[in-house]
């Protein structure tokens, strides 16, 4: 009984960790822009998982075809490898569509708040988690 | 493991009290009193020998404190920011920080100058800040012996061993964490905090302390999964008067561990803050 | 006649220094096996205790494979034991890499900006470890940077999901040996200042055994086929701190007017921020 309130209680913080909310250390609203929405298509150079933020760095090819590299920030990393998350799940010629909100400061920075991989499967997304966290080395399980 | 621990404690518990008696009847009273009668009302907790509860484990604040209501928003809002100081201790009480008319305006300074909290900048946390994390985010591994209480936080890679010796304060001392000496009031474990250098925030909305911060922290083992923890912060160059604050741990399942925090070595945020929070970037309309 | 009565009385003098010898060696290699040093144990019984402050007296910290005297400081033989000419079997490669972290190691050593040490340099740092133990439970604090490492026993796999500064580490006892198997450790790691460095893919096996009261032997296998031709060891021995009262004490770094970190010390009066809110004091009425 005990172990499934800690249980619950690790997936209610996934699930708003999950949102890509830059918690503690740093303020979201110092950083980027609510009113500035954007979505990039990029495909992956790195991805790497330090702290206090995770940093995925992106090629994004324009309409006109000119590529822009992009870096993302991700949530806390700690938080995301206990949802199973690994420095290998996202690697370097991978294709993603990232959903989040632009940099305060006019750079090619945004955080994120949904990555969208090539398949289809959506990362870092609230309320579309289904289970509860996987033990490490295990991807979560997701709508 | 919890059978194991029950069936020890009660051996433990036997022996600590016929020493205890024995030691009574013979010389002088211990300077620290032997938990003799509460340790007989909770004689299912956990205890090293020696009898004080052993609150050694990896554990996680569940809720409330005064940064549990802290979360920064996609729509910008900042809970925090409404009125003045918090209203809500957490989970279980608390009362709100009033300050000092000066330090109510340094306090609405720093809020704009969110840049320049230490720990965004990686800096240790301070007391009690370091546990008051947002609920559920970092856990605390305990680990306790006969001498020490260690406090090993993920958050930070902070680090605080609480020698149990009754050691005194230093003097010509300042430290970000203070400096703790711990002992025990029957089954709680009392921790005053002081020496502190004065450069710690609260939070990331401008309430802070100065040099003059003092803690007294309580440990209370309340079951074997929880450990109720209760803080009275006074600082009379920033405080009109003390600020309670309690929260619970609540003891992580054993398949999970303590992760590495290693903020000063990947922290790259900070460079994209703007003027209006006291960064060094304009802000892009 | 004294010739004669002088030869046998040499030969069996002869004969009984052989013996003695023999014996006496036969003693030193018994007693040897016999007094392989035990250390004291936790409240449990069996575990070695290894509880306590302790610190290299070597200065390996500045170049584990031996360095003049330079600075003030004194010098040091290889701490490197095998392979046996004391230095590391780089690739050739990586020998380059080296050579170059070298040449720009006044700016380039990542403990330079405050950043954890890592393992093995965390343990020969000229600064003060804490082992913390009790039956169940291992961890080293390090005083340099407030870093630690939580020792988890080796019943469960590697928690490598990621590059650490500090590292996984899984833990066994082996008699009154303590072998730790350590992996994910980031590659901007170094061993020293001297710019020798390993690859994320670096597996090290540490050996930490007490040979005394107050000495703590400790030995690292490297192994990265990255960058090494074949896996080497070194090995130095730590000294328990015995002065009365000796703690580990905060090491934080402070920014200079230029952003750069600096070690302070909580005894350094620079530490102390006196707070003054006189600005905001409103001016007195008349």
């Amino acid at each position: 009984m005990k172990r499934n309130v800690c249980t619950l209680l690790l997936v209610l913080v996934s699930m708003v960790l999950a949102d890509g909310y830059a918690i503690a250390h740093h303020s979201f609203a110092a950083e980027f822009d609510a009113d500035k929405p954007i979505t990039l298509k990029g495909i992956v150079v790195k991805w790497e998982m330090v702290n206090p933020h995770g940093w995925i760095t992106i090629d994004v090819t324009g309409a006109e075809g000119k590529t822009a590299q992009w870096m993302i920030e991700t949530s806390n990393p700690n938080g995301l490898m206990r949802l199973g998350w690994t420095k290998r799940s996202l690697k370097p010629g991978d294709q993603i569509t990232v959903e989040g909100y632009k940099a305060k400061d006019g750079s090619n920075t945004a955080n994120a708040a949904r990555v969208i991989l090539a398949d289809g499967r959506k990362v870092f997304a609230g309320s579309s988690l289904t289970t509860a966290p996987a033990t490490p080395g295990t991807a979560p399980q997701e709508k | 493991m919890k059978f194991v621990h029950a069936y020890h404690s009660r051996v433990l518990l036997i022996a600590a009290l016929a020493s205890s008696l024995i030691a009574n009847s013979s010389g002088p009273l211990s300077a620290q009193a032997p938990p003799a009668r509460s340790s007989v009302q909770n004689a299912s907790l956990p205890r090293l020998p020696g009898g004080h509860p052993d609150l050694q484990g990896l554990w996680l604040k569940s809720a409330g404190g005064f940064q549990g209501l802290f979360i920064g928003s996609l729509d910008g809002t900042n809970f925090a920011a409404a009125g003045r100081g918090r209203g809500n201790g957490g989970g279980g009480g608390g009362t709100a920080y009033e300050y000092t008319p000066e330090a109510e305006a340094e306090r609405l300074d720093r809020l704009r100058r969110g840049y320049e909290d230490p720990e965004a900048r990686c800096h240790l946390p301070g007391v009690p800040r370091a546990l008051d994390q947002p609920a559920g985010l970092y856990p605390v591994q305990i680990i306790q012996d006969e001498k020490y209480v260690a406090l090993l936080h993920e958050a930070m890679h902070d680090v605080r061993i609480v020698p149990t010796d009754n050691s005194p304060h230093p003097r010509s001392y300042w430290a970000w964490d203070g400096d703790s000496r711990g002992r025990w009031e029957a089954d709680t474990l009392v921790v005053d905090v002081s020496n502190f250098n004065g450069r710690t925030w609260l939070d990331m909305a401008g309430n802070f302390v100065d040099e003059n911060e003092h803690v007294v922290e309580r440990f209370t083992l309340v079951d074997l999964d929880t450990i109720l923890y209760e803080a009275t912060v006074t600082d009379p160059t920033v405080f009109v008067k003390p600020i309670q604050m309690r929260f619970t741990l609540k003891r992580v399942p054993a398949e999970q561990q303590i992760l590495e925090y290693s903020c000063l070595e990947g922290e790259r945020s900070l460079q994209h803050y703007t003027e209006e929070d006291g960064g060094k970037k304009r802000r892009v309309k | 006649m004294r010739t004669g009565a002088a030869r046998p009385a040499f030969f069996s003098a002869a004969v009984a220094c052989i013996l003695a010898v023999v014996a006496l060696a036969a003693a030193a290699q018994t007693s040897k096996n016999a007094t392989a040093f035990s250390p004291a144990r936790l409240q449990d019984g069996k575990t070695p205790d290894f509880r306590g402050l302790w610190q290299v007296r070597d200065t390996a910290y500045v170049n584990i494979e031996g360095h003049p005297a330079e600075k003030g400081i004194a010098a040091s033989r290889s701490i490197i034991v095998d392979p046996s000419n004391g230095k590391i079997p780089y690739k050739p490669d990586a020998l380059a890499k080296r050579q170059e972290n070298y040449r720009t190691r006044a700016a380039s050593d990542p403990s330079l900006k405050c950043y954890q040490a890592g393992v093995p340099r965390a343990t020969y740092l000229p600064a003060p470890l804490q082992i913390l133990q009790s039956p169940g439970n291992l961890a080293i604090v390090y005083q340099e940077n407030h870093a630690f490492r939580v020792f988890q026993p080796d019943t469960r796999p590697h928690f490598d999901s990621a590059d650490f500064w500090m590292g996984d580490t899984r833990y066994r006892w082996e008699g009154d040996t303590l072998i730790s198997d350590v992996v994910a450790l980031t590659d901007e790691l170094w061993f020293d200042q001297a710019g020798n460095f390993h690859s994320a893919d670096v597996h090290i096996v540490e050996r930490y055994r007490m040979t005394g009261a107050d000495t703590l032997e400790y030995e690292a296998r490297i192994e990265d086929a990255v960058v090494y031709s074949r896996p080497w060891t070194l090995r130095t021995v730590l000294y328990r701190i015995k002065e009365p009262g000796a703690r580990i004490i905060e090491d934080e770094c402070l920014e200079d007017a230029n952003g750069v970190r600096h070690h302070i010390s909580p005894d350094d009066p620079r530490n102390l921020l006196k707070s003054d809110y006189s600005r905001w004091k409103k001016p007195a009425q008349k």
